[in-house]
């Protein structure tokens, strides 16, 4: 993978996290499994986790800790109505950024 | 559904090899609460994939199946820029000053070289000279001159020695040699005013 790529991914790796979770409750490994499934979002653990347990420290993701069936305690994340603000302003900037892009892309007249 | 993993001690002994190897990864650069969080999701994550196996004790090689799907632990490791301030604050307050380092303990050791030179060699010399010349001022301006430079010299590898006391053998020459030049420097205006009486 290219740096700008590179680049690109590590952007909008926390928007994708908090887009995720937009989605219902959920943990660790199923936002890892889910994204991993979406191509260009193809983050792996070593990415998802500091930026999961980051935003819970930032007070934008709520955790419920609950016994799993794999052993030990889940924790399960949610959006805080910080979480909520900081996901629409960031879906916001990320619409205009790709709509302006797009525009660019298309080549109409300037 | 998944089966409840039961894991024996050899196989968590590994699974902790590779958890403790993360934590240490992030020790230092992760607030302590991020990186527990982060080592809890990786284990979970372990544990839920060796449930997958659908086998009720998975034995070591099924363990090391599974860590070799992880990243590795240096995958962990923040750059530069997301590195919070605090512990980085901490380790840098155990590393030499970067205002002097060992530059500066050098340089207090030269420095008090230099204040000792002055205040044994020089202002004798200029005394003799003033003898040589039957010049009084000379011997009088020698003399202050070298007592003047020698203590500034002195003080200031005093200072040096004191800010870069970690140092080692440098930063203790500039502090014993600073000390013996302040003090001869007095001598040396001593004598000053004894010559002008």
């Amino acid at each position: 993978m290219g740096r700008w790529e590179t680049q690109l991914r590590k952007g909008v790796v926390e928007l994708a996290v908090l887009a995720s979770i937009a989605r219902g409750e959920t943990y660790g490994y199923k936002i890892v499994e889910e994204l991993r499934a979406l191509r260009g979002l193809e983050f792996t653990e070593s990415t998802i986790y500091p930026v999961l347990t980051r935003l819970a420290g930032e007070g934008l993701l709520a955790i419920r800790a609950e016994g799993s069936p794999s052993g030990p305690t889940r924790r399960y994340y949610r959006l805080t109505d910080e979480g909520t603000r900081r996901l629409r302003g960031m879906a916001a900037e990320w619409t205009h950024v790709a709509g302006s892009l797009e525009g660019l892309l298309e080549g109409g007249p300037r | 559904m998944m089966a409840a993993t039961e894991v024996s001690s050899d196989v968590q002994a590994i699974i902790d090899a590779r958890l403790d190897t993360i934590d240490r990864m992030l020790l230092g650069r992760v607030p302590r609460a991020e990186r527990l969080g982060i080592v809890r999701e990786v284990e979970m994550q372990i544990l839920d994939l060796l449930a997958e196996h659908a086998r009720a004790e998975p034995t070591r090689e099924d363990v090391l199946a599974v860590l070799a799907r992880l990243d590795p632990p240096e995958a962990y490791l923040p750059e530069r820029d997301d590195a919070p301030a605090t512990p980085v604050v901490r380790r840098a307050s155990l590393a030499p000053r970067a205002t002097g380092g060992r530059g500066g303990a050098r340089a207090s050791a030269i420095l008090g070289t230099i204040s000792l030179v002055l205040i044994l060699l020089g202002a004798p010399l200029g005394m003799i000279l003033g003898e040589l010349l039957e010049s009084e001022v000379l011997m009088i301006l020698g003399t202050v001159i070298c007592a003047v430079g020698s203590l500034a010299t002195a003080i200031i590898a005093l200072v040096l020695a004191i800010q870069n006391r970690r140092d080692g053998a440098l930063a203790i020459t500039g502090l014993v040699t600073g000390i013996i030049g302040v003090l001869l420097s007095f001598v040396g205006a001593i004598a000053c005013i004894f010559l002008l009486l």
